[in-house]
Parts: structure tokens; sequence; C-alpha cells
């Protein structure tokens, strides 16, 4: 029986160690995506900006630094907020309950810049 | 006899112990039984969504609750009528605006100082058509708004403006012309822009500064 047991050890420590590398690398690729995962604004206004033909010139006439959030086919811009500090919030005048939240600004800067790499 | 005990229970270890991580790295196959298609009669009425998509009643029911429409801001149409519109590549339903101020209504922004917001696109439709946010400025910087009508004509009134033009056509509140900039100042009461008739791609800014 004594001669079975490094085998049997040997056996549980290699299945281990594929399990613990196999769920490292379900993970990496997991957070890689994430990383890799566009803002919902830039996305929402390229978008636009396909059918829009003015939409890049009226976003130059802001400051690159200015913060933007996408709404329902529009947008919001604030230039006295910046990327870390807006937040856009609409809610309803009767109990106060949240219709619209987006924490996640893009710039316009970041905006102009996706805009001109998708009409390459 | 307690060697071989030991081993069992070795063996039974690694199996609890490693078995959750091998299945949580494992992904998911997906359900198999999700039924994904719409049997809809193409002569039954749905109801399309100013962003996108309809509601249709499963009943195979043509009827909707006309308050339930209006509140919606949706559009009824036959199915076909709808899977036409789609295939025709017309512009997106989802760029309709809102027939009624109702949506504007339920939808209040108070615009904080240089806080700015640019309208999505008008369709060319039909009659009156009514943004679907109105807009204060923060009390602290006064009540004036900056409103630019963009690619066409248009007007800002109060809330009550608005919903008198819708009810009977009238023309209140206060005239933007194509492509101007004009202050508006309603004392404190929301703003909301409408315009009649708009042409396609037509919009609006709205500016607090």
């Amino acid at each position: 029986m004594k001669k079975y047991l490094p085998f049997v050890v040997g056996t549980c420590l290699a299945i281990s160690l594929s399990a613990f590398l196999l769920t490292s690398q379900a993970e990496s690729s997991v957070n890689g995506s994430v990383g890799k995962q566009v803002n919902r604004t830039v996305s929402k206004l390229v978008e636009r900006s396909k059918k829009d033909e003015t939409l890049l010139e009226l976003l130059e006439s802001y400051p690159k630094e200015a913060p933007i959030i996408e709404y329902k086919g529009g947008f919001f811009v604030n230039k006295n907020e910046s990327k870390e500090t807006y937040v856009l919030e609409i809610k309803s005048e009767d109990n106060g309950k949240v219709l619209f939240k987006d924490d996640d600004p893009a710039t316009i800067g970041e905006v102009v810049e996706a805009i001109k790499s998708a009409e390459k | 006899m307690n060697k071989k005990r030991i081993l069992f229970a070795m063996i039974a270890i690694c199996i609890f112990a490693v078995g959750p991580i091998v299945r949580a790295a494992t992904p998911k196959p997906l359900p198999q039984n999700i039924d994904t298609t719409i049997n809809i009669d193409g002569e039954q009425v749905v109801q399309v969504l100013p962003e996108g998509g309809f509601i249709y009643n499963t009943t195979g029911s043509s009827s909707f609750n006309s308050e339930f429409v209006e509140s919606n801001g949706g559009v009824l149409m036959t199915y076909n009528d709808y899977l036409e519109k789609e295939s025709q590549n017309k512009p997106p339903i989802t760029q309709f605006r809102a027939a009624s101020p109702s949506i504007a209504e339920q939808t209040p922004k108070t615009l904080a100082h240089y806080e700015t917001y640019v309208s999505s696109l008008f369709t060319n439709n039909n009659g009156w058509r009514f943004g679907e946010v109105k807009f204060r400025a923060d009390p602290k910087t006064g009540h004036w708004l900056l409103w630019n009508s963009r690619g066409d004509s248009g007007r800002v009134g109060t809330v009550v403006d608005a919903r008198r033009t819708y009810q009977n056509g009238g023309q209140y509140g206060t005239a933007i012309g194509k492509n101007e900039w004009k202050y508006v100042n309603t004392e404190g009461d929301w703003q909301i822009y409408y315009t009649f008739r708009p042409a396609m791609n037509s919009g609006y800014i709205v500016a607090n500064e």
C-alpha cells in the first residue's frame, strides 16, 4: 500500500495545480476583456456620428477635457466639471426615484478621437 | 487497514476540494430550451417605442391602453408596417421624439452652471414633436436658459405652453428661428422644446451659461 502513496499524492497535487492554472487563466481572460471595454458614451456617440454629419464639429466646439455623458441619443456636457466628478442623474419629481444615472463619463477628447478612428 | 482508509480519505479530499474549482473555471453551456421566436400576425397592431423595439400583446390582441401609449410616446402600427420600416432602412425608429409632452413632463433635469444638453435627432415627422426632457436652470444661477434650434425652427415654453400646443395646435411659448440661439426665462418654471414637422436630423441644444 505504501508504494502507491507517492503516486496518489502526486496525482492529487497535479490535479490541484492544473485546476489553479485553469482558474487563473479564466480570470485573466475576463479581466482582459473588461480592460478593453469601450465606454458606453463613446460607443453610443460613435454610432450617432454615422448618421449625424455635424456631430464632430459640434463636439469640437467644447473643451477636450469636458466630461460628456450620452442620454437617449443626445448627450450632456458640463464645462464646470471633470471626468472624475461629473455624474448625470435624472430623478422623478414625485418620489425622487432615479430615472437615469451614469457616473462613468467620457471626455469630449475621447469621443472625438473615437469618432475619427471609426471614420478611418 | 488504516493506510487504506488514509488513502481513500486523501482521494476523497482531492475530488471534493478540486471539483468546484474546475467547475468554476469551465464555461457553462447556454440553455437550449429558450424560445426566442416571436409569433405575431402581420396585421396585429404593435406599439413601437421611441427608444427602439416594440410592445405587443401575447394574446394576439391589437388593442392598447391609449394612456400608456401616450405615456410611452409610442406609435401604433401593424407588425407588417413595422417590419417594412425596419427593412427599408429608414431613419431608425429610435430617433422618433415624443408626439406629446408627456415624457418630458415626467423627465426633469436641472441644468447646473455650464451644463449643456444636446438632443438626439428629430426625424421628418408630421405634426408637433416634443423634446423628452424638461429643463430649468439651477436656481442658484438664475432662471435663464440658452436655447439653440438646430436645423429647423422650434419653440420653447413651459409645461403648460407645451400641453396647450399639443392639445389645440396653437403656437405657445417663445419662437426660436432655425439655427438661432436665444435666452428664455420662464421664472423658474420647467422649459420644454417643441417643433412642428421637424426637418430630418434637426434637434436642439439647451445650456445654462
